[in-house]
């Protein structure tokens, strides 16, 4: 039998990609029964090179292909993927996406339906400037390299790291209704980080971001601008100074938390419960449900005036914008948050249709193998009109909290715990001594309600979070957040005492 | 993919390597997975997945480098990105010869569920119904998955090193719920028909009936008694902050420095016995070395740390075969969990024992908050009740707890006397004498 390659098979570009093959698989997915079906087939190429303690540990590249086929069978829904590129694969594996979709048929259930949209057929390129597997590797290993010995300033910073990675990804997507959909991108990104060890204590402090750096779909010119060779030495004075800081106390204070911890914040507590699939229980045994119910649209009040929060997919180079999403529905920009107030969802076809929603274009699939579900865009909080130093001389006595270390949050996103990598008192309006393991914990509606400032556009920046994970099989996926630093009032601080 | 399919495609791309040494790992996942949620199918899908690893080392320099594009063309360009990787590797001084063959035993019991129903939508289907009409019955709702996973793993290497492996694995977990009362349970088995459904259904529905009145209590130190599952998330927990040899080693973890020293209640010992009768077994690591049971915690002592063949080098000791996926620039972990106690009571024993305390079901949304002090956060979660005079009195609402989970497991009063296997992690129920709550979550 022979086998093809998706990398063959796309020069010239998609079209050259067996048309007819794929119109036949969509043929006879109707045949059997489908009253809609896809087909999505991705081949991604990826580099990575981590450096640890000035030496270069890890090299890699990898190649991914294959393809999912999504049917809906007598109000069911049915998903078989596979990497076995032979021509009768194809057809076996829409056998087996139908018979899984009529197994689940025997329960009784709501029919599932889909809102309504309009076939499209579109192609959309590459943002990237400059093509991160044409940068020389040695250029690349030097520059991690280079990182890691600028943070080498003290015995006590006893483990440096640097990374980058880089993907490249090509989609095809075809429906029964006759969309047809070709995307390219390329994501790319890297990150530092010095852990200090001593004082009985080990501290950890990253840049631009922790748990790998920032990304996005720029190119390696987006790499080049982090300039992690000039900050590495102050991460590791910093790393080193909090094995000797005070703890941080225990009381309510005033609260300004900077771009990458907001991100995270916005991240769980307005972002997952935002979901619509959550809202419908299903994902209710695993990522939990949401505090953001129906009966709240429209009127509940979780932030104070001055927080407005997009789902944004239409951000130039954000990690979680795209053209198309995995159902054909058009990148959008949508609000989540209005003046405060819960004005809107992310959502599916299936879950629009189920609420009387226009689809706004968040559903996304980990790769071939797995079947879209409902994921964030790019969710931002809105920049405000006040610069940094004018949030700090507003606090008498309070906390500013930089980095991420840990956080948790229960099922309904509404009680949650974070832990910055470092803070800084705050008095009289200036920043004063360095404080170590800062945490800070609250409920989601009252915490928004108490934000009295946010930052202006001068400080926003869009993060790039590769690590997103939700659903069964576990989907870790690509999102994004835009942020600038925001100032909270009354929170209960130091929660976590060593 | 059988065991010669493997070698037959090793071979082939044996034939074209021009390096001193190659490791070629070839992996094939087969996934099913059913989601139920409001008693009805909403999510049910199958993916089949073959890939291939290769490492290749010439001099002191190594490349790695995979694909899952089969066709002559996808191994022709697994190679050659190999190499590339190789060429822009920098030279290695500490670079470690691949491991040499060496016998590993075989799995002593089967492992494979060969019954056509193991890949049937059709029996995921039935046993979600099972818990479906039991919801209906006592008018709540069910939610969950119930799960089928095929996988082979093959790993040769130049130095003679050929091992192959195939197993399967099934899962189930179900939550019930009506408004803001939950309960859950989940049961693992390599066969599909071996899966406790009826004991699943029976815990997440006892557990649901009796969370409908919820009374608020205070967050505050509690006796706690911990149903397996929630010990299993408290020792995963413990595996992310301190096990890792290399977190060890570079003093970041809570066990840096006490080798030989009581750490946890002299009662508990933890062992990595990727062997044992109650775990998934796995005959060999992720280099092909053949897993050795590595006692960790030996009546609370800390006694061994695990080695793969970079570590076994440098730290002179015998290779446990705990190695991952190369490149691995963290270093091995323990994978196969077992964590066993001496004085062994019933959960209905435990909870006649306590005076005032918590039944928690299980945690949720843990994360590290101090590693080094093994301090951790995370949630309670489908079913926490107050205990009073030997007693369940009432489900209360979920708490958040912050503390360190070392000091958790060194006040051990009892363990209980069912182990249970999930995620590679085989533990017991844990009556402890303290626990740090330090919030309220939603209920």
């Amino acid at each position: 039998m022979r086998k093809w390659s998706i990398f063959l098979l796309r020069k010239g570009g998609w079209n050259e990609l067996k048309k007819s093959w794929i119109e036949n698989t969509l043929h006879q997915a109707k045949k059997s029964g489908a009253s809609y079906a896809d087909i999505r087939f991705e081949h991604s190429k990826q580099e990575s090179m981590f450096v640890k303690n000035e030496k270069l540990e890890a090299m890699e590249s990898s190649t991914d292909q294959g393809f999912g086929i999504r049917v809906l069978i007598e109000g069911m829904w049915g998903f078989s993927s596979s990497n076995q590129l032979e021509e009768n694969s194809v057809m076996h594996t829409l056998e087996e996406a139908c018979a899984i979709a009529r197994a689940s048929s025997k329960i009784a259930g709501p029919s599932i339906e889909l809102a309504k949209l309009a076939p499209v057929k579109a192609e959309i390129k590459d943002q990237a400037l400059e093509n991160p597997f044409a940068v020389n590797a040695n250029e690349k290993i030097e520059l991690l390299k280079t990182a890691s010995s600028n943070m080498k300033i003290h015995e006590e910073i006893a483990v440096r790291t640097a990374n980058y990675r880089a993907r490249k990804l090509s989609k095809l997507f075809a429906s029964t209704e006759g969309s047809w959909i070709e995307q390219e991108r390329t994501e790319s990104g890297a990150g530092i980080s010095a852990t200090a060890v001593g004082n009985q204590d080990v501290q950890v402090r990253s840049y631009p971001n922790s748990f790998g750096g920032d990304y996005s779909t720029f190119g390696y010119e987006f790499v080049r601008k982090m300039n992690l060779q000039s900050h590495a030495k102050r991460i590791a004075e910093e790393a080193r100074a909090l094995l000797y800081a005070d703890p941080c106390p225990q009381e309510h204070l005033d609260l300004i938390i900077d771009g990458q911890q907001l991100a995270l914040q916005v991240h769980e507590s307005i972002g997952h419960p935002a979901e619509l699939d959550r809202v419908l229980g299903y994902e209710a045994s695993f990522a939990g449900t949401s505090y953001m119910t129906p009966d709240k649209l429209g009127h509940f009040r979780i932030g104070s005036e001055m927080v407005n929060i997009t789902a944004d997919a239409t951000i130039p180079g954000s990690l979680g914008g795209f053209g198309y999403d995995d159902e054909g529905v058009p990148a959008q920009c949508v609000y989540l948050i209005k003046n405060g107030i819960f004005v809107g969802y992310l959502n599916s076809r299936e879950s629009a249709h189920h609420f009387n929603q226009e689809p706004m274009g968040a559903m996304r699939a980990d790769g071939w193998s797995k079947i879209p579900i409902i994921r964030m865009t790019s969710i931002n909080l809105l920049p405000g009109n006040s610069t940094l130093d004018e949030l700090i001389s507003g606090v008498e006595h309070g906390l500013f909290v930089s980095g991420i270390k840990s956080w948790s949050i229960d099922d309904k996103r509404l009680n949650f715990q974070f832990s910055p990598e470092i803070g800084w008192m705050i008095k009289n309006g200036k920043l004063d001594k360095m404080i170590k393991n800062p945490s800070y914990t609250g409920m989601s509606p009252q915490f928004w309600s108490s934000c009295d400032g946010i930052a202006n556009k001068d400080h926003w920046h869009v993060w790039g979070v590769p690590n997103c994970g939700k659903g069964q099989p576990m989907q870790i996926m690509r999102v994004s957040h835009g942020t600038s630093p925001a100032r909270f009032r009354k929170v209960k601080v130091g929660v976590v005492q060593s | 993919m059988k065991k010669d399919s493997c070698e037959q495609l090793y071979n082939s791309i044996l034939s074209k390597v021009n390096a001193d040494s190659c490791e070629c790992t070839i992996r094939q996942d087969t996934e099913n997975l059913t989601r139920f949620a409001n008693s009805s199918i909403h999510q049910s899908v199958r993916s089949d997945k073959t890939s291939i690893h290769l490492r290749l080392i010439k001099g002191q320099k190594s490349g790695y480098s995979s694909t899952n594009d089969l066709s002559e063309n996808g191994l022709e360009q697994l190679l050659q990105s190999a190499m590339l990787v190789l060429e822009n590797n920098e030279s290695d001084e500490e670079l470690y010869p691949l491991p040499k063959a060496s016998e590993y035993d075989t799995i002593p019991f089967p492992y494979m569920d060969l019954d056509p129903a193991f890949d049937d939508p059709e029996q995921r289907a039935n046993i979600v119904n099972s818990y479906c009409i039991g919801a209906q019955k006592q008018g709540v709702q069910a939610f969950g998955t119930v799960s089928s996973v095929h996988r082979s793993i093959f790993i040769a290497n130049t130095n003679g090193v050929k091992a192959y492996h195939s197993s399967t694995l099934a899962e189930t977990q179900c939550q019930m719920m009506k408004d803001t009362a939950s309960g859950f349970a989940q049961s693992s088995s390599p066969f599909i028909k071996q899966l406790e459904t009826e004991r699943v259904l029976e815990e997440s529905l006892w557990a649901c009936l009796n969370s409908m009145n919820i009374q608020p209590v205070e967050a505050k130190p509690y006796e706690v008694i911990l149903k397996p599952e929630a010990v299993e998330d408290i020792l995963k927990m413990l595996k992310y902050m301190g096990f890792s040899t290399s977190a060890i080693h570079e003093n970041r973890s809570f066990l840096s420095g006490k080798v030989d020293e009581l750490v946890f209640d002299p009662d508990l010992s933890i062992t990595d016995n990727a062997w044992d009768a109650r775990q998934i077994p796995l005959p060999f690591d992720f280099e092909g070395a053949p897993k050795k049971t590595v006692p960790l915690v030996v009546d609370g002592v800390f006694r061994n740390l695990v080695t793969d063949a970079k570590w076994a080098r440098k730290l002179k000791l015998e290779n446990t075969g705990h190695g991952l996926p190369a490149p691995n620039p963290w270093g091995p972990v323990p994978m196969h969990l077992v964590l066993e106690g001496k004085k062994q009571r019933s959960q209905e024993e435990m909870i006649s024992d306590c005076a005032e305390g918590l039944l928690i079901t299980r945690f949720w949304y843990a994360n590290p908050a101090h590693p080094k002090k093994a301090i951790a956060t995370g949630l309670t979660r489908d079913g926490t009740f107050l205990i009073k005079n030997g007693k369940i009195q009432h489900a209360v609402n979920n708490l958040r707890y912050t503390d360190s989970l070392v000091k958790v497991l060194s006040n051990v009063l009892s363990c209980g006397n069912i182990m249970r296997l999930h995620d590679m992690t085989v533990t017991p129920a844990l009556h402890c004498k303290n626990m740090n709550f330090t919030g309220q979550a939603s209920s």
